[in-house]
């Protein structure tokens, strides 16, 4: 089936079988890799993206489903070298270990905080429960989200 | 670009991000019992094209493996759910899983053995053994008992955890026509190495595996698998590169998991609360085929079960048995948790009895020199660190404060970290730059980290000239792996030893050792240490934790607190991340995880969630308090990971208890046994 | 772990779609958010051959106040019932459900049509559309038909819906002055079974008396139900003369819940007792402050 999506700003036009998952689609065939896979529930959130700007995870969805629609994934986070501040913030405060839940955890803190500017900390673990971590016990994502919360209200990109 | 900065930018390179052109994917048929007769297997390639076992390596490896091997593929039998029968493969992963069903499998069910207690009892699962006892050994020596002026005795049973890295497992084959190029997610890849040439009768020098970043792994990723085997086999016969990667289903089933270990305890001691001595029987659950873990993993336990206390006296009996459950890997702890849950419980329900406190009656159990208990291990006097831990964990003020259906516990350990056979570590020279490669790397733990530091330090050069290297065979001549809370010490070690020796190549050159010389010059260093013989690389840690338990019986953590000495701290930040993440396990191990089969062996528990794997709003925030006693080593490291995995749960546990008036002698728990009116 | 292949198509019309379902309908099925779908076809629990894709049908996507009631399309996402604050204000327990379903990601995926067409025991909304006495509006080649959610649930995996049917909208009847309700559950672990649910719906005659109450319960048996007895046995009795543990009782009369991993059957009512005691303490609350605005 031919679908158009719009990935980080790029238009793509392909042809894809419809029972792709729109995860295998982004690593796949257009081979940004960032977005992972972690489970087989819907449970882990490592293939979190936004689409249309929410987040949503990539391996409950069928690429035809994204029809006409906006992705956004890791890999479009980032203007060229320059790092997102979440991006910034996770390194600074090690909020990640292995980095494999990583690219989804800040695909769902982005979503989080263009909702919600200042999250409380309870705030934030609600909202990043659909993402696990087997690393990090959390605090220090917790941290890095606040710290590009306060980043973010003190002006910094 | 620093391996944090990729893995933020989705630039991470894991098993399952690399593309070859021409890449087969396997699919793999696996058993839907845990025990049946296998009658048929038509389609795809199974144990009649490739007929092999699977070598004993990876952590705890004792060379040969037991006398029921675990096959590539099953014939005749299946004994857990999940084990492989056949295997699939084509150009996508979508028509590789259409194809299984091309594949006929008939069983003829069989009744399973699921667990420890009842495999002493059952039937031998495998035919030609009377008995499912795999090892039954007696440690340290029987003692007279009349001394005792108290016995106390009580039983205790952890569950099966699968160890749920966020990656799963996944590998990577490409065979070239000579060699086997192998990418996989590991924390061992010269035991990959090793159990692909074993299995597949090659020699040593056809195979190199590449570590690719690894998603974590918490012991699961060292030992060799089927699923190895079978993606290098059809590569060798395809001559095309061949992926596979494991679903989160296949994980719960097919991936080793841990715990699984009963264990009854009796306690001797003297009115004014000294313990004179323990007795005792450890059982674990080896799963269908025991590799040199699992037999030794009893000892393993039953050695470390006086803990950080000078009990003269011990007396274990130590088993491992087989069951119809997935054979059993190392999980964050390995054996150490075990005993210092069997262990803390016994000294919480001696200082109930004695109507001691409990941090007083740990106290007083301690020593203040080194001692070796009846089974040989050694620790360093422990009493100077318990009494700062409680002081710091703040336990004397917690305990005080009104309770009701709240709680505190408190639980001090020794962690033994895995040292033997060493580590090792090469250093090359060149071009003003200095590579560095380690025969164990990192999967989550930024060993580049320590290395650069331990380089910068003893050449006194900038951590900037140094690359350290990804995980490659072909690059270092041997290695070992990271697991059992060795790197900093064996790897950190290996690295200084590596550095030293570079120092001595420049000053036998130059005359003297300047870093401009090092730097100017092509200089070569590979070290493989062996040796380590010091008490004080067993450290010392405690736990702290409190918890309100409602009316339904959820649990909740209020605070969770460490004291651990974890050596010279190479790197503060990251110590504390890995304590606040084995923290997170601490707390899931006793609340939420397990793997729970039905009585006739279907998995309940598939899929990551009701695995129990817990996200962030189930978890408190923690408190991750270390203090820094070096140990005797050039760099002073000790171990930390595993340490809160090993304290956390004895705490946790005893905070409940508090909490709730109701006994604790299994975990996890479920809220059901903690309802009601405190008693 | 990757879904059986088939064909799909995603009409932006719904007579469209009621004309391709009627062509397919030995073998298709209707998709909204996909969640539930997706997962079983991951699993090989089923293998449709044909997928219709509803949601891009916009007159389904709507939430709105229609006098006499709260009108929730079929393709509404549960995080916008939870966040709207129509539903929040008057229809408390709708947004307390939907905000109870899963966690952040999948509630922006799970659709109200998914959730309320499965007949799992385990879904949110629909102990709470029971106790609102909602209705559920089905559109098929003949035309549409109205269900009370009442006689919707049948069984495990099981519900009134027929073949060709499409569930389009959900109709909850506005809530009186002095109404209040409220939904609660107990997992033990995010996406995960969960334990119970109890959904409390009450409105207050002006003197203070119960004029109605309805409670609906998840978990607790092999579909959603309705536990109707207190409504009968106390309506017209003052809060202050019955106590709330003597109705909660009554609401755990009707369930019978099945013992497994998340507790044995004993257990579970233990926990139904307490959570509609909970529920219903909080209804009443909501109920007194004024209820509907
Ligand atoms: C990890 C996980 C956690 C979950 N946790 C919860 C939870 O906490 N609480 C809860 O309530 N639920 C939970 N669910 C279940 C979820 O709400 C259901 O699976 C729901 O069906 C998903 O909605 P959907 O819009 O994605 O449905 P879809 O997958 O699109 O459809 C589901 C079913 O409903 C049918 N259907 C959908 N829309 C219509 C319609 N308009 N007319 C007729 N039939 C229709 C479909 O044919 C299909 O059979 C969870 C699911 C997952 C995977
Ligand atoms: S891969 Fe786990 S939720 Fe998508
Ligand atoms: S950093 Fe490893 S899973 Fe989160």
């Amino acid at each position: 089936m031919k679908i158009s999506v719009n990935v980080n700003g790029r238009n793509v036009d392909a042809d894809v079988e419809p029972r792709k998952l729109l995860v295998d689609f982004i690593r796949d065939d257009l081979h940004l890799t960032g977005t992972h896979v972690g489970c087989d529930t819907s449970s882990c959130g490592a293939c979190t993206v936004l689409l249309d700007g929410v987040a949503v995870k990539s391996c409950t969805m069928f690429a035809v489903q994204a029809n006409n629609r906006n992705i956004t994934t890791i890999e479009g986070l980032s203007k060229g070298d320059e790092l997102h501040r979440l991006q910034s913030a996770f390194i600074e405060e090690g909020g990640l270990q292995c980095g494999y839940c990583t690219p989804g955890m800040i695909m769902t803190s982005a979503w989080l905080l263009s909702n919600n500017a200042a999250p409380t900390e309870e705030e934030i673990r609600n909202g990043i429960s659909g993402n696990l971590c087997r690393c990090t016990g959390y605090d220090s994502i917790i941290r890095s989200i606040q710290k590009a919360s306060s980043d973010r209200r003190g002006g910094r990109k | 670009m620093e391996a944090t900065e990729r893995f933020v930018r989705g630039k991470g390179r894991y098993v399952g991000d690399i593309e070859l052109p021409g890449t087969l994917h396997l699919a793999i048929i696996r058993s839907k019992y845990a025990r049946a007769r296998l009658l048929r297997v038509e389609g795809g390639i199974s144990g009649r094209d490739l007929s092999a076992v699977i070598p004993d390596v990876g952590e705890g490896a004792r060379g040969e493996s037991w006398k029921i091997k675990q096959p590539v593929f099953a014939t005749g039998q299946v004994n857990y759910l999940g084990q492989p029968v056949a295997a699939v493969y084509a150009d996508n992963k979508y028509l590789a899983e259409d194809l299984m069903d091309s594949v006929d499998v008939s069983y003829e069910p069989m009744q399973p053995v699921l667990d420890e207690q009842e495999a002493m009892t059952a039937e031998p699962i495998h035919p030609g053994l009377n008995s499912n006892v795999a090892t039954d050994q007696f440690i340290g020596k029987d003692f007279e008992e009349k001394d005792a002026e108290v016995v106390l005795d009580d039983a205790f049973k952890i569950g099966r955890i699968a160890t749920d890295p966020i990656e799963t497992r996944g590998i990577l084959v490409n065979y070239d026509g000579s060699r086997l190029n192998v990418w996989v997610s590991t924390q061992a890849m010269f035991s990959i190495r090793n159990g692909l040439c074993a299995t597949l009768g090659l020699p040593i020098t056809s195979v190199r595996v590449m570590q690719a970043d690894t998603g974590g792994a918490f012991g699961s990723k060292s030992a060799m698998y089927p699923e190895y085997a079978i993606a290098a086999f059809v590569s060798m016969k395809t001559r095309r590169p061949v992926k596979w990667l494991e679903s989160r289903k296949e994980h719960l089933t097919a991936s080793r998991p841990g715990r699984g270990v009963s264990g009854s305890m009796k306690l001797f001691a003297k009115r004014d609360g000294t313990v004179i001595g323990l007795k005792g029987e450890i059982i674990v659950n080896g799963g269908a085929y025991l590799d040199g873990l699992a037999r030794f993993s009893p000892m393993f336990i039953g050695m470390q079960l006086t803990g950080p206390y000078a009990i003269r006296n011990g007396y274990i009996r130590a088993i491992s048995v087989v069951t119809n459950t997935p054979p059993l890997g190392p999980y964050r702890g390995a054996g150490r948790p075990e005993a210092a849950f069997f262990r803390e419980r016994m000294m919480d329900l001696l200082a109930d009895e004695l109507k001691l406190d409990p941090a007083e009656i740990r106290i007083k159990n301690a020593t203040d020199q080194v001692f070796t208990n009846p089974f040989g291990m050694r620790i360093i006097g422990s009493r100077q660190f318990m009494t700062e831990a409680f002081d710091s964990l703040e336990y004397y003020k917690l305990a005080r404060e009104p309770n009701g259906r709240r709680g505190v516990g408190i639980s001090c350990f020794v962690l033994v970290p895995a040292l033997m056979e060493g580590e090792s570590c090469k250093l090359k020279v060149d071009n003003g730059r200095i590579k560095a490669w380690l025969g164990g790397n990192s999967h989550g733990q930024a060993h580049e980290v320590f290395v650069r530091k331990l380089i910068g330090s003893t050449l006194d050069v900038s951590t900037g000239v140094v690359d350290v290297q990804p995980g490659d065979t072909d690059m270092i001549t041997s290695g070992v792996g990271v697991w059992g809370s060795r790197s900093a010490i064996v790897a950190g070690y290996a690295t200084v030893l590596a550095s030293q020796t570079l120092k001595e190549k420049v000053v036998k050159t130059k005359g003297l050792y300047t870093p401009e010389y090092l730097l100017a010059g092509n200089y070569e260093a590979e070290v493989l240490n062996e040796k380590f013989d010091d008490p004080s690389l067993n450290s010392f840690g405690a736990n702290l934790v409190t918890v309100d338990v409602d009316e339904l019986g959820e649990v909740t953590v209020e605070e969770c607190r460490s004291y651990y000495d974890v050596g010279n701290a190479l790197n503060r930040e990251m110590v504390k991340g890995q304590i606040a993440g084995g923290m997170a396990q601490g707390i899931s191990s006793v609340l939420y995880e397990g793997l729970i089969f039905s009585k006739d062996g279907t998995l309940l528990t598939d899929s990551i969630a009701s695995a129990g794997v817990p996200p962030a709003r189930e978890l408190p925030h923690f408190v991750t308090g270390i203090t820094e006693h070096p140990s005797s080593l050039p760099h002073g490291a000790k171990g930390v990971g595993e340490a809160p995995t090993i304290g956390v749960p004895p705490a946790l546990v005893r905070a409940i208890e508090k909490a709730t008036g109701v006994r604790i002698r299994n975990i996890p728990i479920h809220p059901e046994v903690l309802i009601g009116p405190k008693k | 772990m990757y879904p059986p292949s088939f064909d799909y198509a995603a009409p932006d019309d719904l007579d469209e779609a009621i004309k391709l379902f009627e062509l397919h309908n030995d073998n298709a099925k209707i998709m909204t958010g996909g969640v539930g779908l997706i997962n079983a076809m991951k699993h090989h629990i089923i293998r449709p051959g044909f997928l219709i894709d509803i949601s891009r049908i916009r007159e389904l996507s709507l939430i709105g106040d229609h006098g006499g009631y709260l009108s929730i399309g079929a393709t509404v996402k549960v995080a916008e019932l939870q966040r709207s604050d129509l539903v929040k204000r008057n229809y408390t327990a709708i947004s307390e459900a939907a905000g109870a379903i899963a966690d952040p990601l999948l509630r922006n995926m799970i659709s109200v049509g998914g959730n309320v067409c499965t007949g799992n025991p385990d879904d949110d909304l629909p102990p709470v559309f029971l106790s609102m006495d909602a209705q559920y509006i089905l559109a098929g080649r003949n035309g549409r038909r109205v269900i009370d959610a009442d006689g919707f649930y049948l069984g495990h995996m099981s519900t009134a819906i027929r073949p060709g049917e499409i569930l389009v909208e959900v109709r909850v009847p506005r809530q009186a002055e002095r109404s209040g309700s409220a939904y609660i559950k107990r997992e033990l672990r995010q996406n995960d079974h969960l334990v119970a649910g109890v959904a409390a719906s009450i409105s207050l005659e002006e003197d203070g008396r119960y004029k109605r109450l309805a409670f609906g319960l998840s978990g607790s048996g092999n579909t959603s139900i309705h536990a109707r007895l207190p409504g009968a046995k106390f309506t017209g009795s003052r809060p202050i003369d019955v106590p709330v543990g003597d109705i909660a009782k009554m609401v755990v009369e009707e369930a019978s819940p099945l013992s497994d991993r998340q507790g044995s059957a004993s257990y579970k009512r233990k926990v139904i007792l307490a959570l509609a005691r909970e529920a219903l303490t909080l209804a009443l609350q909501r109920a007194e402050q004024g209820g509907q605005k």
